[in-house]
């Protein structure tokens, strides 16, 4: 092995802080691979049965299927449940405050919605963006 | 006393120590506080004691702006005015619609709520209302069934309104003024001109026309125009003897800011859960008291809106809710209101009812009908024309005008209940398409209260508007205006009950001088 001549001795504490950063790079790592593991188990497609749980038993569903074919025509590139799934899982994602922890469930986004603004009006109907997605979700079938 | 101003001899000299021009919401209670007061007052009414197709046509104008009614038809033209065909709305002012609002241009009055306060409770027993309360955590108290909704109160409260019977002052008031040994009520007595001093600084008399070609003049020491808004307009800039722009117009200020309340139902919810709508219902002349749903004072300044209401109001069974405009008269509208009562009135009930997620079908749907102030706008405005009426007297032009303003409000506040009511499990509001776009056009059906405000506004500046604090016209020192021309911003309530107030508080200013 050829020796660096420039090289320093190392001083002690260079070497604590090396070696104490060994343990912290693993443990990133780790988490990094939960943190996949997790968004992979976070990411199964939304059904329609998910998707209309997540809407108000009450609500009339030939109005759900109005404001799903609203939504989509304004949202063309939402038109697979593979799209819709994407957002509705991005905006759980969005809502929780560690990559570990499970997703929130999409009534609870839905909610928060309202409670900010983030809403659309689908066919004039005020309605939470990831609301008027899983209607969408419902009128794809 | 009562005088039927046809009876006189041409060319009569009335002298009187204050002369009141037109005998309706505003006229009557400044006549009916005088009575008694040791002054001798006459009240020129220009119809008499019904309506009349040739006197009514003395109001026909034209319109150059937004469509409106016809104006012959907005306001009636004998004893007891437009109070025969109100509805019997009334709610004050908030403190807020006398405040200068940054975001408003143009707002703000050169007084203040509390000054009005005792003059709304004196005007509430003339309007057969109730106690002066509008508190709804008190009317909720009086009936235990009464329920609020879960509102976010920081963003959205109620707003109470009363009922009037409605009050027809022509019938009520017409025995009390001819009993009246102080005032004389002159009918078929249209006032064509206000003649001034020398200089234009004070009125030294009114002349009075007949159709017949004949007519009178009416001394005063002090005079009140309270005929209608457009009336009074036409009146001031017709007058032009001593003052070439018209009385009280030295910065142009007469006619213009003219505004009508957006009354509007410009969207409509589906209710998802059982709801008390005990405290928000309205069944036409049954109804003494109810809620609206306002933006909060706070919410306003935040949103950048002006103040607004929202009714929910049943839905007729078939269509969209009709306007007003689409009505074409307050009769016509009675009687729609009347046929749809009943089924508005299942509606609402059902609301309270149980809903059974099987038979979704039967969901109450209700609509929302908005009442919203109009922002003040110059160019929404009275002028007159070169067409005159059958009196010699110019015809009115009516410009209705609204601003970027008015409809950023109007659909912030749907915006801001359906975000609500959906937050609360409540239901879901769905806009009108008109307004679905922040950017685009008014609806050909955008209709008013019938409510003629503005264009003669009240400020501390008669480069500002025509009135002062006193309801005095800048510059004339013994001319006043009575009525909602004098309003500077309208508030989110019909204008009734403060045009009484305003007119109760202007008596007392005249009797004190």
């Amino acid at each position: 092995m050829a020796l660096d001549p420039s090289a320093r001795p190392i001083s002690r504490r260079a070497a604590v802080s090396a070696l104490s950063a060994v343990p912290a790079a693993v443990a990133l790592s780790t988490l990094s691979i939960a943190a996949s593991a997790c968004q992979g188990a976070d990411s199964p497609l939304v059904t329609v049965s998910e998707a209309g749980a997540a809407l108000p038993p009450a609500l009339d569903p030939a109005l759900v299927r109005s404001i799903g074919q609203a939504w989509l025509a304004a949202h063309p590139a939402e038109a697979t449940p593979e799209a819709l799934t994407s957002a509705l899982r991005g905006a759980q994602r969005a809502r929780r405050q560690w990559p570990w922890q499970p997703l929130p469930p999409l009534t609870e986004v839905i909610h928060e919605e309202y409670t900010v603004g983030a809403t659309s009006l689908p066919d004039g109907w005020v309605i939470a963006d990831s609301e008027a997605r899983c209607c969408a979700r419902v009128a794809l079938g | 006393m009562h005088i039927d101003a046809r009876s006189l001899p041409n060319d009569t000299i009335v002298d009187a120590d204050l002369c009141i021009v037109g005998a309706g919401a505003a006229g009557i209670p400044i006549a009916l506080a005088f009575i008694g007061a040791g002054k001798r007052v006459v009240l020129l009414e220009g119809g008499g004691f019904d309506r009349e197709d040739a006197l009514q046509a003395l109001y026909r104008g034209s319109l150059s702006g937004l469509p409106y009614f016809p104006l012959e038809a907005a306001r009636l033209h004998y004893f007891g005015g437009s109070t025969g065909h109100w509805g019997g709305y009334c709610a004050p002012l908030d403190a807020v619609d006398f405040t200068t609002r940054s975001w408003v241009p143009g707002s703000g009055w050169p007084i203040s709520r509390d000054v009005l306060d005792p003059f709304y409770a004196k005007a509430h027993p003339l309007l057969d209302l109730g106690p002066y309360q509008y508190d709804p955590a008190w009317w909720v108290a009086q009936d235990a069934r009464r329920e609020w909704l879960p509102l976010d109160r920081a963003v959205l409260h109620e707003k109470i309104w009363q009922f009037s019977a409605p009050t027809r002052f022509g019938s009520k008031f017409r025995a009390p003024l001819e009993a009246a040994r102080d005032v004389t009520l002159y009918t078929y007595a249209n006032v064509t001109a206000l003649e001034m001093r020398e200089g234009g600084t004070a009125v030294e008399s009114v002349r009075v026309s007949h159709l017949d070609g004949r007519g009178f003049r009416v001394r005063a020491a002090r005079f009140v125009l309270a005929a209608s808004t457009i009336q009074n307009v036409r009146l001031l800039l017709a007058s032009t003897a001593q003052n070439p722009q018209g009385v009280g117009n030295a910065y142009d200020q007469v006619g213009r800011g003219f505004m009508e309340h957006l009354e509007m139902p410009a969207g409509s919810a589906v209710l998802l859960k059982p709801q008390s709508m005990r405290l928000y219902r309205y069944d036409f002349g049954v109804t003494k008291t109810r809620a609206e749903i306002a933006l909060t004072p706070a919410a306003q300044e935040r949103l950048g809106t002006l103040n607004v209401t929202v009714a929910i109001e049943g839905m007729p069974a078939e269509g969209e809710p009709r306007t007003t405009f689409e009505n074409n008269s307050p009769t016509d509208l009675e009687e729609y209101r009347r046929e749809t009562r009943d089924s508005l009135t299942s509606i609402m009930k059902a609301a309270e009812q149980p809903h059974d997620a099987a038979s979704v079908r039967a969901q109450p749907r209700v609509s929302l009908v908005a009442r919203q102030e109009q922002a003040p706008n110059p160019a929404s405005r009275v002028t007159i024309t070169r067409e005159r009426d059958a009196l010699g007297v110019p015809r009115a032009d009516f410009h209705w005008a609204l601003t970027p303003l008015d409809r950023h409000s109007l659909r912030t506040m749907y915006l801001t209940l359906g975000r609500e009511f959906a937050r609360l499990g409540v239901g879901r509001v769905q806009l009108r398409d008109w307004l679905r776009a922040e950017q685009a056009d008014w609806p050909p059906f955008i209709s008013g209260g019938w409510h003629d405000l503005g264009a003669l506004r009240m400020s501390a500046s008669p480069r500002t508007g025509v009135v002062d604090a006193n309801c005095q016209v800048h510059g004339v020192a013994n001319l006043f205006i009575a009525g909602g021309g004098v309003f500077a911003t309208a508030g989110a309530a019909n204008p009734t009950l403060t045009i009484v107030a305003l007119a109760l508080r202007l008596a007392e200013h005249l009797k004190g001088r």
